[in-house]
């Protein structure tokens, strides 16, 4: 029912809404974000690398001075083994934090949590860990190639639209200049044109230039961001996104499924056994008749099969009302909670306003949270009266079971409850009771329509 | 009579239980298209059909009994139903004289069944104990019942005498206020 809702737009719709949605994204902070993640990868590796070098460089230059030759190996084993490991850890702190700019999903370290002490023993784990080594290799890719290529873009890509915009000030700035010839603006090599138009033209281009270097700049920071973040948080989380998203569609799918049987059951219980049991009724009444001379006895058998057939007939009902209330099928939450009303002990005042019929899952939800609500009201709360509205205003369904009882309603006792916020869940609804020792409690639920 | 009941041996049913009494069933059909076509055939004295048939199997039977009674009025009809549903009983009684509602239990009480049914073809209203039950024993606030009761007072109460009578029913001093509430739902407000 959901995924229709979009066919149903008119045709030029799609095209207006991405548009619209597009203005949004430029004129967001986005482009700014991006473009901040980009110019500051170049520093975060300077830093990085320059420290590392540096560092390097003076323990070699101290080794050698000590232990010549085999102390700078030894120098050089322990930085690859432990230093840059370690190096690097820090390296992906800073860049899965500077990895929110572009990417608002949750960036967790890979590494497990480790006990510091012993120290060595931290860091024979820590080392040698598969996360460290991604790290490390990710330290070394953004070293040697990602930062420089992020700063290129950086630059260069805002370049031509900011050369263009800024060519018709520095016209005005320095009419005199050497890309200036008498009344004329020289673009390249020997094209000449008019100063004003030219100005104008170019100025209008740099404007227009802007909007696709947005996006270049937005697209090539998120692709650095899926970079970093296949090297820093790894594929795990995506996999783990997409389980969810496949247990809670199989989830829903089950609960339709279920809905459907009871539909079949209740459907099948109404067309066999009920039937059947009233034909019996029937033969066994017209039994009666023809025995209406007869001998007692056997009157009184056939009439007291036919009784023993109602409340069998009578059960089979009760039955068929706890597994899918037929008034719901035929009359939907309207008749059907003015059933349920009905059969309550107490009065209740019911507030219906629903300007078309939900769909089934929905309906039948918003039913048995209704009956169970009802059910605890009777059981447990010595209300008086009891009050149920529902209304489907902004695409919301909104029921409310309330009393004037004694409150103190725990959802965590008791199944029914549980049972039905899990129901509304699945519907990505909500479920909240309200019941203060004293009352009065409130039971309310949400669903969206749709 | 013409019978509309899905059910083959419900209808068969049926069918015997009104011969055994001198009652003609001049057609016995399975759905609400085929009970409006045989209506038309063969012009019956009583109708009797289920609620819940093919091919939604929801209320087609009533719809198609509220549809005859419009093109018909004076029918008689009788509806059988699986389960009290006080709105199909309010809807049916909105047609006026000549209508049953009757949960399908009945069917078993055959002698009274069978008065019932001639009830209803002398042009009686005969509605089920049970939803006469439901509907005194629906204690809503009187706030609630205040604001289901639009038509005036003097005009409820010109009515009751005539719906006691209909019911069957004795009337006492005290129901007087559930009766005026069960009297609006009758009357389809």
């Amino acid at each position: 029912m959901r995924a229709s809702l979009p066919g149903r737009r008119p045709a030029g719709g799609a095209f207006r809404t991405r548009s619209a949605a597009a203005a949004r994204l430029l004129l967001s902070r986005r482009p700014w974000l991006s473009l901040t993640y980009l110019l500051s990868s170049s520093l975060v590796a300077f830093l990085f690398a320059g420290l590392l070098i540096e560092l390097t460089g003076r323990a070699m230059d101290l080794a050698n001075q000590v232990a010549g030759a085999p102390g700078v190996l030894m120098v050089l084993v322990a930085v690859l083994a432990v230093v840059l490991p370690l190096a690097s850890i820090l390296l992906s702190m800073v860049e899965r934090w500077r990895l929110r700019l572009v990417d608002p999903g949750p960036a967790p370290s890979r590494h497990p949590r480790l006990a510091v002490r012993p120290l060595w023993r931290w860091l024979v784990a820590r080392c040698s860990e598969r996360a460290t080594w991604w790290e490390a290799a990710y330290a070394l890719l953004f070293s040697i190639a990602l930062a420089p290529f992020d700063l290129t873009a950086a630059v260069a890509l805002p370049a031509l639209p900011g050369v263009l915009l800024a060519l018709p000030f520095y016209d005005l700035l320095y009419p005199g200049s050497p890309l200036h010839t008498t009344g004329h603006s020289r673009i390249a090599g020997n094209l000449f044109v008019d100063s004003v138009q030219a100005d104008i033209a170019l100025g209008l281009g740099g404007l227009l230039l802007i909007v696709p270097t947005a996006f270049a700049v937005i697209g090539l920071a998120r692709v650095r961001g899926m970079v970093a973040r296949l090297f820093l948080v790894g594929p795990g989380d995506q996999a783990l996104t997409d389980r969810l998203r496949t247990l809670s569609r199989s989830r829903s799918r089950m609960v339709d499924a279920f809905d459907a049987e009871r539909r079949r059951i209740e459907r099948d219980l109404h067309d066999g056994a009920q039937q059947r049991l009233i034909a019996l009724m029937g033969t066994l009444g017209l039994a009666e008749i023809e025995l209406a001379g007869g001998p007692a006895s056997a009157r009184d058998l056939v009439t007291r099969a036919r009784h023993e057939a109602r409340d069998t007939l009578a059960e089979l009902r009760l039955l068929v009302q706890g597994i899918h209330p037929p008034v719901l099928t035929h009359r939907g939450l309207p008749g059907a909670l003015d059933a349920l009303a009905d059969r309550l002990p107490i009065p209740v005042e019911l507030d219906v306003r629903l300007a078309s019929r939900p769909a089934a899952p929905i309906e039948s939800a918003a039913y048995f949270v209704a009956a169970e609500a009802l059910a605890n009201v009777v059981k447990h709360s010595r209300a008086a009266r009891a009050w149920i509205s529902i209304s489907d205003a902004d695409g919301l369904l909104r029921l409310e079971i309330g009393d004037d009882g004694v409150g103190g309603a725990d959802p965590d006792r008791g199944t029914g409850l549980v049972g039905l916020t899990d129901r509304m869940s699945v519907l990505e609804g909500r479920l909240v009771i309200s019941s203060p020792a004293g009352g009065p409690t409130v039971v309310r639920a949400e669903v969206a329509l749709g | 009579m013409v019978i509309a009941e899905d059910s083959v041996l419900l209808r068969e049913g049926l069918a015997q239980i009104l011969e055994r009494f001198g009652h003609i069933v001049v057609a016995a059909v399975g759905d609400a298209e085929a009970l409006c076509d045989a209506v038309a055939e063969h012009r019956p004295d009583v109708v009797v059909t289920d609620v819940r048939m093919p091919p939604g199997f929801t209320d087609e039977g009533l719809r198609a009994a509220l549809e005859l009674r419009r093109e018909r009025p004076r029918l008689p009809t009788v509806v059988l139903s699986q389960y009290v549903e006080t709105g199909s009983a309010e809807e049916l009684i909105a047609t006026g004289g000549g209508v049953g509602y009757l949960l399908k239990d009945r069917i078993g009480e055959v002698a009274e069944f069978v008065d019932a049914l001639r009830r209803v073809a002398a042009g009686g209203t005969v509605i089920d104990p049970e939803v006469v039950r439901r509907l005194l024993a629906h204690r809503r606030s009187n706030a609630a019942i205040a604001r289901r009761l639009s038509v005036t007072e003097a005009a409820v109460l010109k009515h009751i005498g005539n719906i006691f009578g209909k019911l069957g029913l004795q009337p006492a001093s005290d129901d007087h206020r559930r009766v005026r509430a069960v009297l609006a739902y009758l009357s389809g407000l």
